[in-house]
């Protein structure tokens, strides 16, 4: 088992300790919080220094997006002679393989499928043995889907732990999996952009923002959830501390809300 | 620019081609389908109202629709499905293939795959649920057989028009209707509760539920905290994020006058279960206002005239938080 600290700024690398042996950073949900070259500087030499392995995360991105990974990944590679992509949309594997060959390439948590909604934990005795397998199921079950996978070179797949856990009988793949932050939804509309001022109190939409994300978080609460919902910027997620599978040979540790 | 208005009743098909649509979409949940999984669509819908109720309705909408010379898609968009699920697919698949059906929208990679290898004549569409958000994605799935992407409804104007600038393929956006307050591809909330009817409330949509709503900062005081929380700006916010799902008027027409010159395919109505009054009366709108474009308007002329005429079609005001391109309200 390896054991994989995420975090996405640069003063969160304290949480590193020597239970681990494998770092990831970056943000996969929101193209703004995607690092500066300064920040990964300072990450790059920290792995360095500790000789450990090396995962970037890459958010889902927009055409601006894409052109600015390509410093952070050619960054990435001056430095490192290995390590991973985490790649959350399909475009940025696209342009990692054209441009960095070279590299691995993980499939992010935004594109392993399995339903999160909390309130299916609520449905256990009321759904049948097929809906309830269903939801303890990723499209990772289809065997000519893993071999696509594995003959594009993407070996490994990061995984949620969901609350009605998950069904990770694939072996040809290696696994990992997040936590115990699972991410339930993600929006470009961000409630948090704009949270504190009265003027913008009906901006609903792409709006620029002061990433108040990294001041505010809130939460959601209502009877109808087993769990409360996080929402951390433009993305929800719940807490799940209890992991009910075994078949998985990375834990990738959130220490805090990944954004 | 074509105008794809969604359909589910025969009897609506001719009244919508005779307001203006230009393509139509459909679903169709088969009887042994909802048999083994009431609680899973094959096409993000559960309610009947949204589909066909069997293949022969298909069958015929799909004669009705040719007969006028246009093109009728299907949606096969579960954002995923499960190898146990494949026999019945399977069997969905092999009756689409006799049926002449355009062209299917799908989400899931897996089903992708299976359609491409296993029946290379059918044609097939990448649902919003493919979450394209850049023109490397769009090649992505150009690259893999797919001949035209429905792109994401959270981009902007200039987002779009660099993704259709930069590719060869078909490109398809939502112009009309319901304008999901998530990203459609990576909302894992579960749409499909609703056969649990005894309790509709704490089986609705999720993004809906009224939430009590609480906040924490690590430089705010408690009692800051709480006037934030109180205050308009994070419970009216929530409130018409919330509603922006339901409300069936969300509408992004002023950008017509965009798609046009950006060279965009179609333009989505969104609205599978809405009655057939409502899809005629979409599509009549959307059909209005791009006849206007023949005459070459200003900007500004056509916005005044799309105002003009949402505000009397619908009597609502525009509403920037149901502005689907708020960047040219």
């Amino acid at each position: 088992m390896e054991y994989a600290l995420f975090i996405s700024h640069p003063e969160d690398l304290h949480f590193f300790t020597n239970q681990y042996s494998h770092l990831y950073y970056g943000n996969e949900f929101c193209q703004n919080l995607m690092p500066s070259q300064k920040d990964l500087a300072i990450i790059l030499k920290f792995v360095k220094e500790h000789s450990i392995s090396f995962s970037f995360v890459t958010p889902y991105v927009t055409d601006r997006g894409l052109h600015a990974l390509i410093p952070l990944i050619t960054q990435i590679a001056e430095i490192l002679k290995t390590y991973e992509i985490i790649f959350n949309d399909w475009g940025v594997y696209s342009l990692v393989k054209q441009r960095f060959p070279h590299l691995e390439l993980v499939l992010g948590r935004l594109l392993t499928k399995i339903k999160r909604d909390p309130r299916i934990l609520f449905l256990k005795d009321r759904l049948s043995s097929q809906i309830w397998n269903y939801f303890q199921t990723t499209n990772l079950s289809i065997p000519w889907y893993r071999n696509f996978l594995i003959n594009n070179g993407i070996d490994r797949v990061d995984l949620d732990n969901p609350l009605q856990g998950i069904n990770l009988n694939f072996p040809d793949l290696h696994k990992s999996i997040y936590y115990p932050y699972s991410y339930v939804t993600t929006t470009r509309l961000c409630l948090t952009a704009g949270c504190d001022k009265p003027e913008a109190w009906y901006q609903i939409g792409i709006f620029p923002c002061q990433q108040e994300c990294q001041q505010y978080t809130f939460y959601l609460r209502n009877d109808v959830m087993p769990v409360k919902l996080i929402r951390k910027g433009n993305t929800i997620f719940y807490k799940n501390e209890k992991i009910l599978s075994n078949q998985y040979d990375r834990l990738v540790f959130q220490p805090k809300l990944p954004m | 620019m074509k105008i794809l208005a969604p359909v589910s009743r025969l009897n609506e098909i001719e009244a919508i081609i005779e307001a203006g649509a230009d393509e139509l979409y459909c679903g169709m949940l088969p009887e042994n389908w909802k048999a083994q999984y009431p609680s899973i669509s094959i096409s993000r819908r559960q309610e009947q109202a949204a589909h066909f109720k069997t293949f022969e309705e298909l069958k015929a909408a799909i004669h009705i629709t040719h007969d006028h010379g246009l093109k009728i898609y299907f949606t096969f968009n579960e954002h995923y499905f499960t190898v146990n699920q494949f026999k019945l697919l399977k069997s969905y698949l092999e009756i689409l293939n006799t049926l002449e059906i355009d062209a299917i929208f799908v989400s899931d990679l897996a089903l992708l795959l299976y359609i491409r290898d296993s029946f290379p004549q059918l044609e097939f569409h990448i649902s919003t649920g493919g979450a394209i958000f850049n023109s490397e994605t769009t090649k992505f799935y150009q690259s893999l057989g797919a001949t035209r992407v429905i792109l994401d409804r959270h981009l902007t104007l200039s987002e779009i028009e660099s993704i259709a600038e930069k590719n060869t393929i078909e490109t398809e956006v939502f112009i009309f209707g319901s304008k999901c307050p998530n990203v459609d591809g990576f909302c894992t909330f579960h749409h499909g509760f609703l056969t649990i009817k005894e309790d509709k409330t704490r089986f609705g949509n999720a993004c809906m539920i009224p939430y009590e709503i609480t906040v924490s900062s690590p430089t705010l005081e408690k009692t800051e905290l709480e006037d934030l929380c109180n205050s308009t700006i994070s419970l009216e916010r929530q409130h018409i994020w919330a509603n922006t799902h339901i409300d069936d008027r969300p509408c992004g027409i002023c950008a017509l006058y965009d798609f046009q010159k950006m060279g965009v395919t179609s333009i989505k109505i969104v609205g599978r279960a809405n009655p057939s009054w409502k899809k005629i009366m979409d599509t009549s709108f959307i059909y209005n206002l791009r006849k206007f474009l023949d005459k070459s308007p200003s900007r500004t002329e056509f916005n005044q005239v799309a105002k003009q005429s949402y505000n009397l079609t619908y009597k609502y005001p525009c509403r920037s938080s149901m502005c689907y391109y708020p960047e040219v309200m």
